[in-house]
């Protein structure tokens, strides 16, 4: 029976880890927690039904097109709202962001209505790996996760975009002097990070139903493994994200299934009052 | 229409006294703090798990007993205690283990663990059902409008404490807090207390807010305390202008009479939800232009005149 959770528990891991390397990176490029993160989720998740369910494509070919076209929401959101806030501080980042996450929100409400959808593939009986339980839609999922990590890793180490993004995280002003546009690097830095949300979301639609609200909760998760995982670390918060999945499913095994969430957000509290930085803080 | 314009100031004043609560920690401190739903609904359960009468309720099988029964000023008192009590520990984690910069995400948690409870532990909550037949007082008494006076009463209160600790030594120090607080630091001030103390204050305006809610509606659920809620009183003080008493209430008679409850007047267009998202859409954006081009909403904060001390 504990199998079930762990299996279910990776699944979710993998998941909230999808979401938390877009978030940390995103924090760390751009300074500021962004708290509409959970929403462009549900809205990648909702582009995905477009394609899934109204236009009848495959779902996995339907998930890269609602990651990318997530992306594009990240670079409107940075062309049009966030270059316009250079040098606010970070009280005001956190109010705009919260005003933005009600704006995107309420406009897939406006759009899809508050009834859950679904996203259309065919659902096969569950088989044992060793002492877990999973189907093939699952494991595809945690495929997918592990193949971004790697991905994440080779464009962020090898590729002329990821060091732009990891120099101007760490100096926009020095990046600028050595000749890195960083208009450029923010806006592919914004098309990855919420590509990364739009991944998770659909990610998140295949494992259950898509409807407006379903971002919020797992924006609290995504944050909470981000900040376990080390602030500006997105590796740590990959990690993290598994560690919030584990976590909440085996509080749910010991009978409090209830207070998974809860549970998870009094993780991150302790590890902050212990480890302010996190598990594994960025040098 | 009086019933509608009632409710319409009871919404409006209690967001305000909430509203005061957010300006104290954002506005005074510089203290983000996005559970505001959290310490409303912890005021509208302690207020309404106290004075509603001891009944019994059978529900899918199981019997709770909830209420207490005592007087309604006693569970006011109590709500406004109970959420500076829990403000205090939550500032205490929040607000020592790092310098506050989580403290928007903590405090966003919280108001969902409180909503967790509220749900799961039927027990004293009577979970999803909600609490009904909480006391409402003067509710039969000239359509409910002698309540709406003593909000108002309450608000005239609530703006007065506010607006001393704005002009006080105290509200000196806080508003230091916010604009360096390293700088106060190095004056020999201990932060972490005047944060605290900042903290449990506004909570206890929260709380109050809760409270006074709970006996107007005389029901209350766990999904009337969501993040809607939290964004509605923090759009109210942005609006009016954070730090200024008087903006937040002008913010909160925009933001809840204008945009919130005004439109139900409009003609129904679309689906039945179609109205209500779109004075969500417009609340937002609204935020983001008066923080874009008019970062101290419709009334800027005013300057303390600091009184030279003779020597």
């Amino acid at each position: 029976m504990i199998g079930y959770y762990i299996s279910f528990g990776l699944i979710s891991g993998a998941i909230y880890a999808v979401a938390a390397v877009g978030l940390s990176l995103l924090l760390r490029t751009t300074g500021f927690r962004f708290l509409a993160f959970g929403d462009t989720m549900t809205a990648g998740a909702f582009i995905a039904y477009v394609f899934n369910a109204q236009m009848g494509l495959n779902v996995y070919l339907s998930m890269g097109l609602a990651a990318v076209a997530t992306g594009f929401i990240g670079i409107l959101l940075y062309w049009i709202v966030f270059k316009g806030f250079k040098g606010a501080r970070m009280a005001t980042m956190l109010i705009l962001t919260v005003a933005l996450a009600f704006i995107i929100r309420n406009f897939l409400l406006l759009i899809w209505g508050p009834y859950p959808v679904r996203l259309k593939y065919a659902t096969v009986a569950s088989f044992n790996v060793g002492p877990l339980f999973f189907n093939w839609p699952q494991i595809i999922i945690i495929l997918i996760s592990l193949f971004v990590m790697i991905a994440f890793y080779i464009i962020m180490t090898f590729t002329r975009v990821g060091k732009g993004i990891r120099a101007v995280g760490d100096d926009p002003d020095l990046a600028q002097i050595r000749g890195i546009s960083n208009w450029k690097v923010m806006t592919w830095a914004w098309f990855i990070c919420i590509g990364l949300a739009g991944l998770s979301g659909t990610m998140l639609g295949m494992m259950g139903a898509v409807n407006p609200a379903m971002g919020f909760q797992i924006l609290l998760l995504a944050f909470s493994a981000m900040i376990l995982g080390g602030i500006g670390n997105p590796y740590g918060a990959a990690i993290g994200g598994f560690i919030i999945g584990l976590f909440s499913e085996l509080t749910a095994a010991v009978g409090l299934a209830e207070y998974k969430i809860a549970a998870a957000y009094l993780l991150m509290a302790i590890v902050l009052l212990v480890r302010p930085k996190g598990l594994f803080p960025a040098k | 229409m009086i019933t509608f314009l009632v409710l319409t100031f009871a919404l409006i004043f209690t967001y305000a006294f909430a509203g005061y609560m957010f300006n104290i920690h954002y506005g005074f401190t510089g203290l983000i703090n996005l559970g505001i739903a959290g310490f409303f609904a912890l005021g509208a359960y302690t207020t309404a798990i106290l004075t509603t009468p001891r009944t019994e309720t059978t529900f899918a099988g199981e019997t709770y007993q909830v209420g207490f029964g005592v007087p309604v000023w006693v569970g006011i008192i109590a709500a406004a205690l109970v959420a500076s009590l829990v403000a205090l520990i939550v500032g205490i984690i929040a607000l020592r283990s790092v310098t506050g910069e989580h403290l928007a995400i903590m405090t966003l948690g919280f108001a969902e663990i409180i909503r967790f409870i509220a749900i799961n532990e039927s027990w004293l909550t009577r979970g999803p059902m909600g609490i009904m037949d909480i006391p409402r007082p003067f509710s039969n008494v000239w359509q409910g409008i002698p309540y709406i006076l003593i909000l108002l009463g309450v608000l005239l209160f609530i703006y007065f404490i506010s607006e001393r600790l704005r002009t006080s030594p105290l509200g000196r120090v806080l508003r230091g807090i916010r604009a360096d607080d390293l700088a106060v630091e190095s004056l020999g001030k201990n932060i972490l207390y005047f944060r605290l103390v900042s903290f449990a204050t506004g909570a206890a305006f929260g709380g109050l807010a809760g409270a006074f809610w709970a006996h107007f509606t005389g029901a209350i659920q766990p999904q009337d305390f969501s993040t809607t809620l939290t964004f509605l009183v923090a759009s109210s003080v942005i609006v009016g202008g954070e730090g200024n008493n008087r903006g937040v209430m002008l913010g909160t008679a925009t933001v809840i009479g204008l945009l919130y409850q005004a439109p139900r007047f409009l003609p129904k267009i679309g689906n039945p939800w179609t109205i209500p998202s779109a004075r969500f859409i417009v609340i937002g954006i609204l935020i983001v232009l008066i923080l874009r081009f008019r970062r101290e909403g419709l009334m800027p904060k005013q300057l303390v005149r600091i009184e030279q001390e003779e020597s």
